[in-house]
């Protein structure tokens, strides 16, 4: 485990704080990437006659300029910080698992590169408009590659997704110094925790979405092509992400503002715990107003009229945080440098966008907004406004952090300043010219122009402002007064060690007795830290983009890829064989309300509740189609073998009991009994898949096939589904059949299995419901 | 758990074998769908509650864990319930 | 073309629409304007050079709560009457919007969007792409489907529109009260010729 330095040091780090670098670069790449796209396209919307863009250019644009901005830059430029200061402000060495961690990095970086590789496929990157509508991006409409090669891209971010919502659950969870209640967490640390949080509920059903959408393409089946499915179904599986998504994305900014205003207040947030509260509550909320999105496509009026309700509610809870946050500023002693200044403005922009919003909410006013520029307006103050404005703001309040210097405050205002204008020169003209159809490339009603002018002007303000900003940043590297290490007087734990930190973060853990955050002596020796460096996760994703890429375009290239993708999982499952990697678990953390959880079993839990959101939406297709297709849907036991179905379900669920008993036996100690019930899991799950293939073969000769009809084709997406989730139990099963035969598991040491055993229970209950709903009725 | 629950292991095993047999007698017995769909369901959701109660050792873990597949739960009620209910596209009534 | 704020109406339900998004627009204006004011004149009259008020960030030292009860339940308050005056007119706007007016003698307008235009077709069977023509002061009801992809039928001095599905009916109904031309829009994103896919809708 030696030091690295150089490239090295970057394509094998774990370190949260080196991740956090490379997610800061990265997605300040991918912003550059959307805002030029942007700068274009409004070019041409400022002179609609001059044919700057032709229509498909113009369509590609804004679909990339979407898809990028909305998951390849602003969230991820969220997640920088999020890696580099959560750790440090909860007191932790570092992330839970920070070999995931890279590996949550990687996935993001190839998966962008791979979406915007795009650019470069025959007909051009997808023109669908980053909400992906149906059926324009099925095959008919848009055969191009590069609408299935963005699709496959996107199911990458969101394994990159899973990966770090898992990690940031488990790390803020459960390495919590001793003494860090609930209530003592800083407010960035709760905005973090509430985006993850979302994250794990919202990200499966869209995973299925495009799961679906990408067989539709690849294979010829036809869920988003009949009216059966299509259109609705999609925009079902679509927004109940897609609103979540919006909070995803602003809820990182709510915390930065809220310790911003905490630290050049000078004062405690007003209301904290309300905030706290009123945010909860939004969270929960923005799952259950999705069809605010849907409101004109016309579907039962009395779910949209509910959800109309309940979005006009959501500003309640937000009215209460924004009202607290400005009463943080009565009384105060309120000291105005960049990063408030960024923070006001992103509360005055957000009030913009929510206000705004309320518009879109109501059903009758939004049968015309839907569509027009009066809903770009809306989000760009939403997510441009209130969300980069919040995420600059962090930008500068930790510049010296990271960095260990100062930069310019006089170029910071300027930069506020001039960005503050620019934005508003850019979005306040579409609120006026609000009937204007969205996503156009050219328009003939002549009123139009100025505004659009106006905006296109205020667009270029806005970039450059940005260019003011990087001077600043790598002009202060050099020749910035040193920063010490707590500039603001902020009294968080990330201003209690040197700018930039150590490695470690500190030299000795901090904990807090009462308010009082103190360090452990530890006899004055220092902690000693040691580096983990794994290339893994970086192959990982390479192969994995190399054998999508070459999926869509060229197959020798997806042989290599897949065949890199087995050798480096092997490797990785090697090393841990061997314990190569072995980060052990503090102790003494606060872990409440998770006292019984390690490390691992509870990471599993979190993964099986993201793919349990996955399978609610194959199910909730199932549903949707059934209905739809009543009456032509056929009687399950007429098609399906009753009694096969139920021996192999007897068999799954045999295979549950051996795991638990071999759960038991690990915990008793008794070696041979653990690996009996574990290699006769092992043999369970063959027989099942054996007796899974033999059907799925004699379906198919009756002419049962992926392709025949819906029924068959979700027949045959659920349960291979299915089947993929055992075989890959099985792979982590062989792992542990290893690790059983080298003796490492006792009654001490019994974790992995586990773990195993509550994934392996849950690909069970699954199969309870797909045998119910496909074999009985 | 001092004592692993073996026993309390098998009993939930005979119980989810039972349960799966008269799932399959209901599908033989042919009796009205609507019934059959209903006591399908039923039955696989006191089945998967079974699973995750003694299996998954929900029963002896952490609550918060519960919430959390609570929560799972009630969002896959909530997307079933709002995609069909939302499936048909109703016209303004004339 | 109406533009911007200036209000020309056409008919129902642009009359409607309006009275509803005025109603919106001025609490809106009224409640941000004094919430920013607010934040704003705070900021300047509590900065750092002139405020009294005593430092209460100490490095190291988790603050403790600041919060009142009752402020915060007299926000809750406020926001709520507002969001539930909003919330109750948009209802019966929306009702009236949603269901087509009873009337003995309904003009009725079967819709098909395709790519790239718009074709009607009337009660007697006439096909007709790019135009519509309707009677002034009777209920027209437009029956919207899509024989291709997803497209927003919209007819925008009238301040309505739907979702133009295929394989599904939407309904939308108008009843003008001004002759002229006014423009039918497509305002969901459907290929390339989207920004090209306008019809006429001439009242007479
Ligand atoms: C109280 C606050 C908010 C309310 C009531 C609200 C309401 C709505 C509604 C009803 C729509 C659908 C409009 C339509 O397509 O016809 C919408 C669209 C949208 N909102 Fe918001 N919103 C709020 C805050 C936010 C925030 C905070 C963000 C992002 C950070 C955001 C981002 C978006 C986006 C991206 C869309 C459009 C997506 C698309 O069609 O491409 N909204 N909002
Ligand atoms: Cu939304
Ligand atoms: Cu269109």
């Amino acid at each position: 485990m030696e030091n690295k330095s150089g490239l090295m040091r970057w394509l094998t780090t774990t370190n949260h704080k080196d991740i956090g670098l490379l997610y800061l670069v990265t997605s300040l790449y991918f912003l550059m990437v959307g805002g030029s796209l942007a700068l274009t396209f409004r070019l041409q919307l400022a002179f609609p006659q001059a044919d700057i863009l032709s229509a498909s250019a113009f369509n590609q644009a804004i679909t990339m300029h979407g898809l990028i901005m909305v998951l390849w830059a602003i969230s991820p430029f969220a997640f920088a910080f999020a890696n580099y200061i959560v750790p440090i402000q909860i007191g932790a060495r570092d992330m839970a698992f920070p070999r995931l961690n890279a590996l949550s990095y990687w996935l993001y970086l190839f998966s962008g590169l791979l979406a915007a590789l795009s650019f470069f496929l025959p007909g051009g990157a997808p023109d669908v408009g980053w909400t992906y509508y149906v059926p324009l991006s099925t095959p008919k409409f848009t055969p191009q590659p590069g609408v299935t090669v963005a699709a496959l891209a996107l199911a990458m971010l969101v394994a990159s997704v899973t990966v770090g919502t898992i990690n940031f659950i488990v790390t803020i969870a459960t390495l919590r110094a001793p003494g860090m209640g609930w209530s003592k967490l800083p407010m960035f640390t709760w905005g973090i925790l509430y985006t993850v949080l979302l994250m794990l509920f919202a990200f499966g059903p869209v995973a299925a979405g495009f799961f679906l959408l990408a067989i539709d393409r690849v294979f010829g089946t036809a869920f988003f092509t009949s009216p059966e499915g299509g259109a609705i179904l999609w925009t079902h599986m679509f927004w109940f992400f897609g609103h979540p998504e919006v909070y995803i994305v602003l809820a990182p900014a709510i915390g930065v503002v809220g310790d911003v205003i905490e630290t050049f207040t000078r004062k405690p947030l007003f209301g904290r715990k309300y905030i706290l509260i009123a945010f909860g509550i939004a969270s929960f909320i923005s799952f259950i107003v999705y069809v605010h999105h849907m409101f004109a496509t016309g579907i039962n009026p009395i779910i949209r009229e509910v959800m109309s309700i309940t979005t006009e509610s959501i500003s309640v809870p937000f009215g209460v945080i924004m009202l607290s946050f400005i009463f943080s500023f009565y009384k105060a002693r309120v000291r105005i440098k960049t990063p408030l200044l960024f923070a006001i403005g992103s509360i005055v922009l957000f009030i913009v966008g929510g206000i705004t919003g309320v518009f879109n909410s109501s059903i009758a006013l939004d049968r015309f907004i839907r569509g027009t520029y009066w809903v770009v307006a809306h989000f760009h103050y939403a997510m441009v406004g209130a969300t980069l404005f919040g995420l600059l703001a962090a930008m500068y309040y930790w510049y010296p952090k990271i960095t260990g210097k100062m930069y310019d405050e006089k170029l910071g205002k300027i930069h506020f300043a001039i960005a503050f204008i620019g934005f508003n020169l850019l979005y306040f003209p579409m609120f006026i010219i609000y009937e204007m159809p969205r996503r156009v490339n050219t328009y003939f009603v002549e009123e139009w122009i100025p505004m659009n002018q106006l905006a296109t002007l205020g667009g270029y303000v806005f970039g450059f402002s940005f260019l003011i900003m990087v001077y600043n940043l790598l002009k202060s590297l050099k020749t910035g007064s040193p920063a010490g290490n707590n500039p603001w007087g902020a009294w968080t734990l990330e201003w209690m060690t040197t700018s930039p930190p150590p490695p470690h973060n500190f030299d000795f853990d901090p904990m807090i007795s009462g308010n009082q955050i103190t360090f452990y002596t530890n006899g004055g020796v220092p902690h000693k830290h040691v580096e983990y460096h794994t290339m893994m996760p970086m192959l990982l994703s390479v192969s994995l983009m190399l054998s999508f890429f070459g999926l869509m375009m060229y197959t020798p290239l997806f042989v290599i890829g897949a065949a890199m993708l087995a050798a480096v999982l092997t490797k990785w499952l090697i090393d841990d064989v061997y314990d190569r990697f072995v980060i052990p678990e503090p102790e003494n953390t606060m872990k409440w309300p998770f006292d019984h959880m390690n490390r691992l079993k509870f990471g599993v839990w979190m993964l099986v509740i993201s793919e349990a959101m996955l399978f609610a939406a194959l199910f909730g297709a199932y549903s949707l189609l059934r209905i739809n297709l009543i009456g032509e849907w056929p009687y399950g036991p007429a098609v399906h073998d009753v009694r096969l179905g139920g021996i192999n379900t007897i068999i799954l669920l045999t295979s549950s009991l051996t795991v638990v008993l071999a759960v038991a036996y690990a915990k008793m100690g008794d070696q041979r009994k653990l690996l009996y019930s574990l290699g006769a899991t092992y043999i369970l799950g063959l027989v099942f898949l054996g007796l899974k293939g033999y059907e799925w073969m004699k379906l198919y000769d009756e002419g049962f096939t992926l392709t025949s009809d819906l029924p068959s084709s979700l027949y045959y997406v659920m349960t291979g589904t299915h089947a993929a989730h055992m075989i890959a139990g099985m792979i982590a099963l062989t792992y542990l059949i290893v690790k059983a035969f080298r003796g490492v598991y006792n009654e001490k040491n019994y974790d992995g299995v586990e773990a195993f055993g509550i994934y392996w229970h849950f690909v069970d209950i699954v199969w309870i419901f797909l045998f119910a709903i496909f074999y009985l009725m | 758990m001092a004592k692993e629950p073996i026993n309390l292991y098998v009993g939930v095993w005979g119980l989810l074998v039972g349960l799966t047999i008269l799932e399959i007698f209901m599908v033989l017995v042919e009796m009205p769908i609507i019934l059959l769909i209903t006591g399908v369901l039923l039955l696989a959701g006191v089945k998967a509650g079974f699973v995750a109660l003694f299996y998954q050792h929900l029963k002896w873990d952490d609550v918060a864990i519960s919430w959390f597949y609570l929560m799972a739960l009630f969002f896959a009620l909530f997307i079933v319930m709002v995609w069909t209910g939302g499936s048909a596209v109703c016209q303004v009534e004339i | 073309m109406t533009h911007g704020m200036v209000l020309q109406i056409p008919g129902e339900p642009a009359g409607t629409w309006y009275s509803l998004f005025n109603l919106y627009f001025s609490l809106g204006l009224l409640v941000g304007s004094v919430v920013v004011g607010m934040l704003l004149y705070f900021v300047w009259k509590y900065r750092e050079s002139v405020s009294n008020e005593s430092d209460d960030i100490k490095p190291g030292v988790v603050p403790g709560e600041r919060s009142n009860i009752k402020l915060i339940m007299v926000f809750f308050g406020l926001t709520s009457i507002i969001l539930f005056t909003l919330a109750s007119y948009s209802i019966l706007v929306t009702n009236y919007v949603e269901k087509v007016p009873k009337a003995d003698d309904i003009f009725e307008v079967t819709v098909q969007g395709f790519q790239w235009g718009w074709r009607f077709i009337y009660p007697n069977g006439t096909e007709v792409v790019g135009e519509v023509v309707v009677p002034k002061d009777k209920i027209v009801v437009f029956r919207i489907t899509s024989m291709d992809v997803f497209h927003k039928f919209q007819l925008i001095e009238f301040r309505t529109g739907a979702d133009a599905l295929p394989g599904a009916f939407n309904v939308i109904w108008i009843k003008p009260t001004q002759a002229g031309t006014y423009t039918i829009q497509c305002y969901e994103l459907c290929g390339i010729g989207h920004s090209l896919m306008v019809a006429t809708l001439r009242v007479v």
